[in-house]
């Protein structure tokens, strides 16, 4: 071994913190080193100045009396049962320094959504369920239109479900509804489907009733309203049908099958 | 201590040496892990028996980390409270004094950061040292030697306040405590490759501050010679 490799080793040398092999090597190498030997003395010298680091004598009274105040203390904090709530304790956490810059996220993330929320109000609500009903003739069945709205025909043919407290009514209305609405007896001769959204309150049918809800509207104001509905099982099917319009005036002979 | 009390506290002796397990890690002695088992289970007097066990460890430790005679007992305070506090944790196969070192070395670094005082306020001896606690020396040649002693004093302290916490930690535990290099690693929660790096940088730096002075002192002791 050189000097340079034993000086990085001299320090662990003298504290006896070499393993074996190495603590032999440098011993040989500081025999014939001068200039080594010298900074082995040096560390030696200020390892024998470090066991002189010494605290000044405290005397009995001093310990007696750290050991009585914390006595004391123990004895005070017993007392003091009362632990804070854990709203007390998260405030008293997130107030600590070494926590500020999780409460500074958290204070704008809390603004951030705040903010965003402010700008886009949520429109449906969160538990509630969405269904896609079609509307279409049923002398047309296969056709398909391309327009699409709210349709009131739909929400017609939904407000038997309605009363089933199935589904609700949509609340807005398209302008093409409203029309529809003023002339009902008017027959429209393009044929429609109407793809549209509405909600579903949660009832215990809604795991049974499936999204896809099949509506046939009429052609005529006399002609019979047939409603598809499919369930969850495949199988199973439920179709309504009226006799007359509900907004004809007549009296509702509508059946489930 | 009443007679009521006195009963209390055999049967409680009784019921808690039942509990002890049979086989006790070599780490406590039985009559520590005895006292350790009642202090966790409320008893003051058990815990007032293991302060006195540890406060010369502990308060020794404490004055060497901060410096100061006020700081080392605000610190052995909290050290004990803490160690009240948290007994229950305390698992007995681990060696007791280790574990109260470690929560030392956190209330200390505690303490340091709090009061920011490592490297201004390190108490200096011309400034509200103990002196009271040095020994006066009766006749010239021992005022001399007394003389010698607390400047090296100084100086050893003044060098222990330059080295970083961590390095200041480590070779206080193994040259001061004697502890080895496995166990300092276990308190500082580090490896033992880490503290032997920590110390021989510490003692490295020890060397170069005190280089002027060690080499004076050679010179004084060859000329005496």
């Amino acid at each position: 071994m050189n000097c340079k490799n034993v000086e990085p080793l001299l320090s662990l040398y003298v504290g006896r913190d070499l393993e074996e092999e190495h603590s032999r090597l440098v011993a040989a190498h500081l025999q014939s080193c001068t200039k080594c030997t010298l900074a082995a003395d040096e560390y030696a010298g200020a390892s024998q100045l470090l066991q002189g680091y010494e605290p000044p004598f405290f005397s009995d009274e001093i310990y007696a009396g750290i050991r009585e105040q914390v006595l004391n203390k123990i004895e005070r904090e017993s007392h003091v049962s009362v632990r804070p709530g854990i709203f007390s304790q998260l405030f008293l956490a997130l107030v600590q320094p070494r926590m500020r810059w999780v409460t500074a996220a958290l204070l704008l993330a809390i603004s951030v959504t705040a903010l965003y929320l402010s700008r886009n109000p949520l429109r449906q609500l969160p538990n509630d369920q969405q269904v896609a009903v079609r509307t279409r003739e049923p002398n047309q069945a296969g056709s398909r239109a391309d327009a699409r709205s709210e349709n009131s025909n739909a929400s017609a043919g939904s407000s038997s479900f309605s009363n089933k407290g199935q589904v609700r009514r949509a609340t807005t209305r398209s302008p093409i509804t409203r029309k529809r609405e003023a002339n009902p007896g008017v027959a429209t001769n393009r044929s429609r489907e109407v793809d549209k959204t509405t909600k579903v309150g949660s009832s215990t049918n809604d795991r049974v009733v499936q999204r896809v809800v099949d509506v046939s509207q009429p052609s005529s104001a006399t002609a019979p309203l047939r409603v598809e509905m499919q369930t969850s099982d495949r199988n199973i099917r439920i179709i309504w049908l009226s006799g007359q319009r509900p907004s004809a005036g007549g009296r509702d002979g509508s059946k489930g099958i | 201590m009443s007679l009521e009390a006195t009963i209390e506290a055999h049967e409680f002796t009784v019921a808690s040496e039942k509990r002890l397990p049979e086989n006790v890690p070599p780490q406590i002695p039985r009559s520590l892990a005895r006292l350790i088992e009642r202090a966790a289970a409320g008893d003051m007097v058990a815990f007032e028996e293991i302060m006195k066990h540890s406060e010369k460890r502990v308060i020794r430790m404490t004055w060497q980390m901060l410096g100061n005679e006020a700081d080392a007992r605000d610190a052995a305070q909290e050290v004990f409270l803490r160690v009240y506090k948290y007994l229950g944790r305390f698992k007995q196969d681990q060696p007791f004094f280790a574990w109260v070192y470690q929560i030392t070395l956190n209330v200390c670094r505690d303490i340091a950061k709090k009061r920011r005082q490592y490297d201004t306020k390190f108490t200096s001896l011309e400034n509200g040292g103990n002196e009271a606690a040095y020994v006066v020396a009766d006749n010239q040649a021992d005022a001399e030697e007394t003389l010698i002693r607390v400047q090296e004093r100084e100086l050893i302290m003044r060098a222990i306040a330059t080295l970083p916490e961590r390095e200041r930690a480590a070779i206080l535990l193994r040259d001061l405590e004697g502890l080895t290099t496995d166990e300092v690693a276990r308190i500082m929660r580090s490896t033992a490759t880490t503290v032997r790096s920590q110390i021989s940088s510490a003692r490295q730096k020890i060397r170069v501050y005190c280089g002027r002075y060690l080499k004076r002192r050679e010179e004084r002791r060859s000329d005496e010679l």
